[in-house]
């Protein structure tokens, strides 16, 4: 047999990649990639965003853990990226494994497979990749007592739906519950002194689960009641009964990278992201990134001035996009804007805000930003009426809305882009037909602000009830109720100026259903692979009938996950795991959610939901003129 | 990437007007997916220093400019085109791809070059192209100047890796014509050879690289846009 190294696998590329489409995806070679020295380094990581390459590169946590792990002596971090099929099919003729860009080394080679989760979705290119890579699924099978002493790679995991991760958890050997900045190259450093000593996997793992915010999922057995409900999670001896996220406490001075990869191929954000803060305080109750990033941490407007100039330089990029989960939240926005724009200007170089709030949207704002640029502005009311805005916790009005709009018609905006969810708690037509109205209004308002030819995109995605939120416990619409909603909103929204989105309803089922599910879907997961399902995010290749096929063959009942109200008392699959946040103040987060009272901003009136000041400490600066 | 390059590299370039300012750079005809240019042509508009002679300044600049490049993108040769010049796509009307072709089964060379003569004896050869999911057909006879067939051993010759020519395998040249009103790739003309004359291509064993882009003279001989300017 063909011992498959580096070298072999970029020849052997070079016979297939004029037949694929976009070939920038697999060479690497981009401005700022870092190769390391192979031999020599101690603990070779490679980090995979189980997605194509122009949605992996957009990815925030992937520059940041690229930048900062290579800027260890003695480790090195490469990349994969999940193949689109064309090349999947090409690569499997060819007999090349999955291999990094930056050495072409196959996974199987690196010490460290490490997987970003940000969304469930992604879950059979994960298995696919490992497949791929010919790496057993199971963590068990890739233990050296399974194969002739030989361990496989540690396979790891984190990102956001490692807050519930027991679907993939038989696959994953341990998951990173929080941010990684700092708990990831202590983890490293674990396995770098195990593999000096000559540690087996297991007893390595052991170690680790040592360390703050380490879940090593073997050291767990969960057992079912007749009801398919959770009797009990039984601790294997040593472990930590609850793994409690680890957090950057500071986080104005963390590494942050500037000398980020700038790809060939255009990637979905292509451009400079400067993360001005993290966390959320507005507490929507249907928003797990509002929950688990907690508490909000801003970084000083002169870092971050100081770092977009550095960046700018780094890379050549055109643009400059202010990200966090709520920007227009971050408390010097105005000023950071103004700076940039000073020194930008002349570079060519513009400067954008995404996912805007209502509320705190000012016509000085988007005065700044249009400037520079004038692209479509996309707000998110979430709901069209004020009760169930209430209910969600959206603490936005009409009036809100309406102002903001006819501001920014007035600013010379015409497109304006409008997110709501249907099916979410308590939802009824009335909710419907203030969606219409809304979109109605805008429209009215635009007039009023002279701008003719306005348009107004609403785009409608399903509710589905995530782990570690208030609506934990909540239920997803049937699929028919949902399709149901489409059709009627559909029907309203017919107008020229008005274009309407909606997104398959059987993706959003399978969502829920993975969002809340067990460690009995695993089975499932490697049937939906064996089978083909991959990139099921993508609507070209879900296929919704062989997901209903596995689901049938395996026993699963998918309605159990994802159209049931889970009950108040049960074990949810996810409570071992601590995002900081009380469970209690969840439960009574959902009860005035069902009684239509609203929560204030926590950095108002803290509303004690167990985060601060045990997990970290607020952090805000002052806006100065 | 060259804009990115440009930024990175603080070289002084001309932008655009408008809402949206980007520096003005444009190419010559784009280089089809797989296959390698050789020797690719781009226009970036630069603001000369008075103070500073030409000469000096080209290599400064092009030095800076290399230095922000990406592995495997080098700056081979420049020159000053005047203002007010045309457009690269405008005024380059050839390119010449060198392709090599392996076959399905044995085939002779004068075999390849009949097929080749009396496929351009045609006046009208249609070509299918999906584009976008759709389909699209076009003659693209008038697209193709001249091709011409190296023998194994003038391909052995003139190819550096000689290893990798195998014995079932040829050389062939395509010059193509191109502009701002369309042009084939040379794998869209193969596959009418293999389909209209029967030539056994094992198309997706073909690899291709532009060698040149030209500008054509009225009297058939090559320039490129750099020579152009020595006129």
């Amino acid at each position: 047999m063909i011992h498959k190294n580096n070298e072999w696998v970029r020849r052997r590329l070079d016979r297939i990649l004029p037949k694929v489409m976009k070939p920038g995806r697999y060479v690497g070679g981009e401005w700022n990639m870092i190769r390391k020295e192979w031999n020599g380094t101690d603990v070779r990581t490679v980090f995979i965003f189980p997605d194509v390459y122009e949605v992996g590169m957009s990815n925030l946590a992937l520059r940041i853990l690229y930048g900062l792990i290579n800027s260890y002596e003695g480790f090195l971090c490469e990349r994969a990226f999940a193949p689109w099929p064309d090349m999947e099919e090409k690569m499997k003729e060819e007999g090349i494994p999955l291999y990094s860009l930056e050495s072409f080394h196959p996974l199987k080679d690196f010490d460290v497979i490490a997987f970003t989760l940000q969304y469930e979705l992604s879950y059979t290119n994960i298995l696919n990749i490992l497949k791929l890579s010919e790496i057993p699924l199971r963590s068990l099978d890739r233990l050296g007592e399974a194969c002739q002493g030989q361990d496989f790679p540690f396979v790891i995991a984190g990102g956001p739906c490692a807050y519930n991760p027991e679907p993939i958890a038989p696959f994953i050997d341990l998951f990173l519950i929080g941010e990684g900045e700092e708990q990831f190259p202590a983890a490293l450093r674990v396995i770098r002194e195990s593999k000096k000593n000559g540690k087996s996997k297991m007893e390595t793992l052991r170690e680790l689960s040592k360390l703050q915010g380490i879940y090593v999922p073997m050291f767990y057995d969960v057992e079912y009641n007749q009801d398919g409900t959770i009797q009990e999670l039984k601790v294997k001896e040593g472990m930590p009964p609850r793994i409690k996220k680890t957090v950057m406490k500071d986080f104005s001075s963390a590494y942050f990278p500037e000398k980020v990869i700038v790809p060939y191929t255009e990637a979905v954000h292509d451009r400079v992201m400067l993360e001005v803060m993290r966390g959320c305080t507005r507490g929507c109750r249907f928003c797990q990134a509002g929950m688990i990033y907690r508490p909000l941490r801003e970084r000083s407007p002169e870092t971050l001035v100081k770092q977009a100039e550095k960046s700018i330089e780094a890379t050549g990029y055109e643009e400059i996009s202010l990200v966090s989960l709520s920007t227009s939240d971050y408390t010097c926005v105005n000023r950071v804007l103004e700076d940039l724009m000073a020194k930008m200007q002349e570079k060519g170089v513009s400067v954008s805000l995404p996912s805007l709030r209502l509320d705190s949207f000012d016509v000085k704002i988007a005065e700044q930003v249009q400037k520079v640029r004038k692209s479509g502005l996309t707000f998110a009311p979430e709901a069209g009426t004020q009760r169930l805005r209430d209910v969600i916790n959206k603490g936005v009005t009409e009036d809100d809305l309406l102002n903001t709009a006819e501001a920014a018609f007035r600013a010379g905006w015409s497109n304006i882009k409008l997110y709501y969810m249907i099916g979410l708690p308590t939802e009824t037509y009335e909710d419907l037909d203030g969606i219409v109205e809304q979109a109605r209004k805008v429209l009215d308002v635009s007039r009023k602000a002279g701008r003719r030819g306005a348009k107004v995109t609403v785009s409608a995605s399903s509710f589905v009830p995530k782990a570690h939120t208030p609506f934990q416990w909540e239920s997803q619409d049937l699929i028919e109720i949902l399709k149901e909603k489409q059709v009627y909103l559909k029907k309203k929204l017919k107008d020229h100026r008005i274009k309407f989105i909606y997104h398959d309803v059987g993706t959003s089922f399978i969502e829920a259903v993975l969002a809340r599910g067990d460690r009995r879907l695993a089975g499932l997961l490697e049937w939906a692979v064996e089978s083909g399902c991959k990139f099921d995010g993508w609507s070209e290749f879900f296929r919704f009938s062989l997901w209903q096929q596995g689901m049938a063959e395996m026993g699963i009942n998918p309605h159990f996950y994802a159209n049931r109200k889970y009950d108040k008392d049960e074990i949810l699959p996810w409570d071992h795991l601590s995002t900081g946040v009380n469970k209690t103040y969840l439960w009574n987060e959902y009860q005035k959610a069902l009684a239509e009272e609203k929560t204030p901003d926590c950095r108002g009136k803290c509303g004690q939901c167990g985060v601060c000041p045990d997990i970290a400490k607020p952090v805000k600066f002052k806006q100065m003129n | 990437m060259f804009d990115r390059a440009l930024r990175r590299s603080k070289i002084e370039v001309a932008f655009s007007e408008g809402f949206n300012p980007h520096p003005k750079i444009s190419f010559g005809p784009p280089l089809p997916v797989g296959v390698e240019g050789q020797r690719e042509f781009v226009d970036i508009d630069l603001k000369l220093p008075s103070d500073n002679p030409e000469a000096v300044f080209l290599k400064e600049t092009v030095n800076q400019l290399q230095r922000q490049l990406p592995e495997g993108i080098e700056l081979i040769d420049c020159g000053v085109r005047p203002q007010g010049d045309k457009a690269l796509m405008a005024v380059i009307n050839l390119a010449r791809y060198r392709t090599r072709v392996p076959f399905l089964s044995s085939i002779g060379i004068e075999q390849i070059l009949e097929g080749c003569r009396n496929w351009l004896s045609k006046e009208e050869v249609i070509g299918v192209r999906f584009q976008k999911g759709k389909r699209t057909e076009r003659n693209i006879r008038p697209f193709v100047s001249r091709i011409n067939v190296l023998s194994q051993e003038e391909s052995r010759k003139e190819t550096q890796d000689t290893d990798q020519i195998g014995n079932n395998e040829v050389t062939m040249i395509f010059d193509i014509v191109t502009g701002n009103s369309g042009s084939v790739r040379p794998i869209e003309v193969l596959e009418s050879l293999k389909d209209l004359e029967e030539l056994p291509v094992d198309l997706p064993g073909v690899y291709t690289v532009r060698e040149g882009l030209y500008i054509e003279q009225p009297d058939g001989t090559l320039l490129d846009p750099i020579e152009v300017l020595n006129l």
